[in-house]
């Protein structure tokens, strides 16, 4: 089957992308309203990836980003790390990781490892190493212990990535096997996820 | 004076921010890249939200800057950091460093936060319309700019909902995890619900037919948004020659 930009890019999907952008920012008031250490900000993201494929996945990214960055600045450097995210996963559901439990698992950990190497490098290029978040404490920690400035913040960012991706993975993983077929069919990526199987009469 | 700024072209708005943005990165120091705060405070106040502008940049890039700050001089550790008190050491270089960066990140926010409050969306979009960009991406920014506010009073309701049918939002962190589905679940399935509904209005309405779009809304390149263009782009072309040769 041929999946260029343009067949990824249906009419659907491009209606899917505020979606998804949305659902990021819902998620990410849930998660300061449930008083979450993290922030779950890419559940949106990784839903749209999965049923919108690698190229959607990344502009949701990117877009999510830049809204955010409308009101806070700060915000645009991590775009990077959104698309980086959107990508891999979108990546992930063309190669049907997500059907079975095992998959979605190992899916948790490549999509947190791809954003963790993006993510580092940006923290310290732009920002030094800290940005204010409630992840710096831990940053903070290992830097008074002696270790290195780059490693510290890789650190921060594997272990942070690892258990904001699992939330986000596992959320989106959920609500994706309960939406009905009739929907799932008609996204370019769904048809992995349909559970009913035509049967010639 | 108030109209002055919001009669300007989107582009050269952006010409401005990208050049400034440019030049703050790359010039050695931090005076300058400092002094780029009160020009862009002064630019929003003549387009009439200077007040709007200094409370955002406060709540978004001044804690940022204040950690930052902090981190760099007190913990992070050079060859020349002398010990204090317990963990907290100071070393000049870290200062230094500190400068360096603050001083980057509060050149490239101010410019783009200016750029974001003095321009509507629907300006940003016409002028992206007028450049030829594919109509697929404009509508892409068009409607998600549109989507999110509408969809967090959607939020609002659904939160409620399941919070009067008993939902768990305390206690450990796994029932608060959980219930992460019951919260976004309807949201999500209603809004792809309502995507089916808004692509047949689409495609009623034409969306995919290959021409180039009408719009009722008109927005004019003036004199001065040419001369602003090409100022820009000569100190531009004249920083680079300045960084190189030097």
């Amino acid at each position: 089957m041929k999946r260029g930009l343009r067949y990824d890019f249906s009419l659907l999907a491009l209606l899917l992308i505020p979606v998804g952008v949305s659902v990021n920012v819902v998620g990410y008031q849930l998660s300061s309203i449930l008083k979450f250490p993290i922030f779950i900000d890419q559940i949106g993201t990784l839903f749209v990836s999965m049923l919108g494929g690698p190229w959607v996945g990344l502009v949701t990214g990117l877009m999510g980003n830049v809204i955010n960055g409308m009101l806070n600045p700060v915000a645009f450097p991590y775009a990077l790390v959104a698309m980086t995210t959107g990508f891999v996963a979108g990546l992930l559901s063309r190669w049907r990781w997500y059907t079975n439990i095992v998959g979605a698992v190992a899916a948790c950990f490549v999509i947190s490892i791809a954003a963790a190497i993006v993510k580092a490098p940006v923290t310290i290029a732009v920002f030094g190493g800290v940005t204010g978040a409630g992840s710096d404490l831990l940053t903070a920690a290992l830097l008074v212990t002696g270790t290195s400035l780059i490693k510290s913040v890789f650190s921060t960012s594997i272990f942070t990535a690892v258990a904001s991706t699992a939330i986000d993975v596992s959320v989106s993983w959920v609500i994706l096997r309960k939406l009905p077929d009739r929907f799932l069919i008609k996204f370019n990526y769904g048809s992995p996820y349909v559970r009913k199987v035509a049967t010639a009469s | 004076m108030t109209g002055f700024i919001d009669r300007l072209y989107p582009s050269s708005k952006a010409a401005l921010v990208l050049l400034a943005i440019i030049v703050g990165i790359f010039t050695p120091g931090y005076i300058l890249q400092y002094a780029m705060f009160p020009v862009f405070l002064l630019l929003a106040i003549m387009a009439g939200n200077g007040m709007r502008f200094f409370k955002g940049f406060l709540s978004s890039v001044g804690t940022v800057v204040l950690v930052i700050f902090l981190v760099q001089v007190f913990i992070v550790r050079y060859p020349d950091s002398a010990h204090i008190w317990a963990f907290i050491a100071l070393s000049p270089t870290g200062l230094d460093k500190s400068l360096g960066i603050t001083s980057r990140i509060v050149s490239s926010a101010s410019a783009i936060m200016w750029y974001f409050q003095v321009t509507t969306p629907k300006d940003m979009v016409y002028a992206m319309e007028q450049a030829h960009l594919p109509k697929k991406v404009t509508f892409v920014i068009m409607s998600t700019i549109g989507m999110v506010p509408q969809v967090i009073n959607r939020s609002r309701t659904i939160m409620d909902a399941q919070k009067s049918r008993g939902i768990e939002t305390e206690g450990n962190a796994w029932a608060r995890v959980k219930s992460f589905v019951p919260m976004l679940g309807p949201l999500i399935f209603s809004l792809i619900q309502q995507t089916e509904e808004h692509a047949l209005a689409l495609q009623s309405r034409a969306f995919l037919a290959p021409v180039p779009k009408t719009s009722l809304y008109r927005l004019d390149k003036h004199t001065i948004d040419r001369v602003i263009q090409v100022i820009c782009l000569l100190l531009l072309i004249l920083f680079v020659v300045w960084r190189v040769w030097k």
